[in-house]
């Protein structure tokens, strides 16, 4: 089931590359007034490569140029429409969010408790909670195909349901040196956030 | 081109205004001093929905979790955070810079996005002769610059600074 997947894909795969679509499918209701909830965001995509632990590019490349990188200690946000980069140390920023679960150390179940939930369009999917309770997270789901990663479904405490599609996978990929080197482009602020 | 002085809109500007819903989804960066002076920033996605004289925003992480929802009421203002409850208050401003260290100027913003000037004070604007689109606009403490816009005359990129407390807003508007 999805935990087997999920526990031979952490031991197996040390890095990965690949494309990613991005689609929020649930859309909190606002709070107090109950005025109609917030339009769902539109479909962002890019692509993505990561070796553990610690070290990912996850590049949104439509609707906008938006970069998040780390290179093991550091962790960079650039915005290439405000043209401005916000650098952090690494640390826990990744802590129990899912870039954990792919690119994190891989002692996953010391953060999260794991539930196999069944195929689902071919998809083998497993639930994952936070044990702690103070992250952003409710509820992580994975989905394996044929043993490759496939999907994540993000929900977050407010109801907002991310999913993440992946495709063109390609396990332990040769990565040149310095593929996660960071270097601000010309002209942007780097900035301390 | 010279500024020139605006009187505010009709009452019939602004209630047509007041009706109409609108949704802005975009990226912000701020820089603002905290409570103790030190400079700090913020970045994030944002989701703008505004019914009527309600305006309910939410802050994202670029995954698409909510980091925050302020919404501002004509006489009440929420804030959620993650796991916390929601905190209330009489105006956003406050409640926003006792939660997060900065406030947004919600109710000028969501006049600023048309881009018009607020109605219900002074404001200075400055126009680009070749195509009469706004390229500055100062009012109740705030500088915008309108930098780019859409062919549709939508405001895409726009920076606001104020002066005392200091703060920066870079914000680049998706949709």
């Amino acid at each position: 089931g999805g935990i087997d997947d999920l526990k031979a894909f952490v031991a197996q795969v040390h890095s990965a590359k690949g494309d990613f679509v991005q689609r929020q499918v649930n859309a909190p209701k606002a709070p107090a007034s109950g005025v109609q909830g917030f339009r769902p965001s539109g479909t962002q995509s890019g692509n993505f490569v990561f070796a553990r632990p610690g070290k990912f590019i996850w590049a949104y490349t439509k609707p906008y140029d938006q970069l998040l990188q780390a290179d093991g200690e550091n962790f960079y946000v650039y915005d290439k429409d405000l043209n401005q980069v916000t650098h952090r140390k690494l640390g826990n920023v990744l802590g129990a969010s899912p870039a954990a679960i792919l690119f994190g150390s891989n002692d996953i179940e010391k953060s999260f408790d794991l539930r196999d939930v069944g195929v689902k369009d071919g998809i083998d999917w497993l639930e994952m909670t936070p044990k702690s309770k103070d992250t952003q997270f409710q509820q992580v789901g994975i989905g394996f195909k044929d043993g490759m990663l496939a999907a994540m479904e993000l929900h977050d405490v407010f109801g907002n349901v991310t999913l993440l599609t992946f495709t063109n996978v390609v396990k332990n990929p040769s990565l040149p040196a310095g593929t996660f080197k960071f270097t601000p482009p010309k002209g942007a602020d780097v900035i301390d956030g | 081109c010279a500024p020139t002085q605006v009187r505010p809109p009709s009452a019939e500007q602004t209630a047509a205004t007041a009706r109409t819903q609108v949704d802005y989804d975009g990226r912000f960066a701020i820089k603002y001093n905290d409570q103790n002076g030190t400079e700090r920033n913020a970045y994030g996605n944002f989701t703008w929905h505004q019914q009527g004289d309600t305006i309910n925003i939410e802050l994202k992480s670029p995954l698409g979790q909510t980091l925050a929802i302020i919404e501002s009421a004509p006489s009440s203002a929420t804030l959620q955070l993650p796991n916390k409850p929601p905190q209330f208050a009489a105006k956003v401003d406050d409640l926003m810079r006792d939660a997060l260290g900065f406030s947004l100027p919600v109710s000028g913003l969501r006049y600023w996005l048309e881009p018009a000037p607020a109605p219900d004070s002074k404001a200075t604007i400055e126009t680009d002769p070749h195509n009469g689109r706004i390229k500055q606009l100062e009012q109740d403490g705030w500088t915008v610059d309108y930098y780019e816009y859409t062919p549709e005359n939508n405001v895409k990129r726009m920076n606001l600074s104020h002066e005392n407390p200091p703060l920066a807003i870079r914000l680049v508007l998706d949709r």
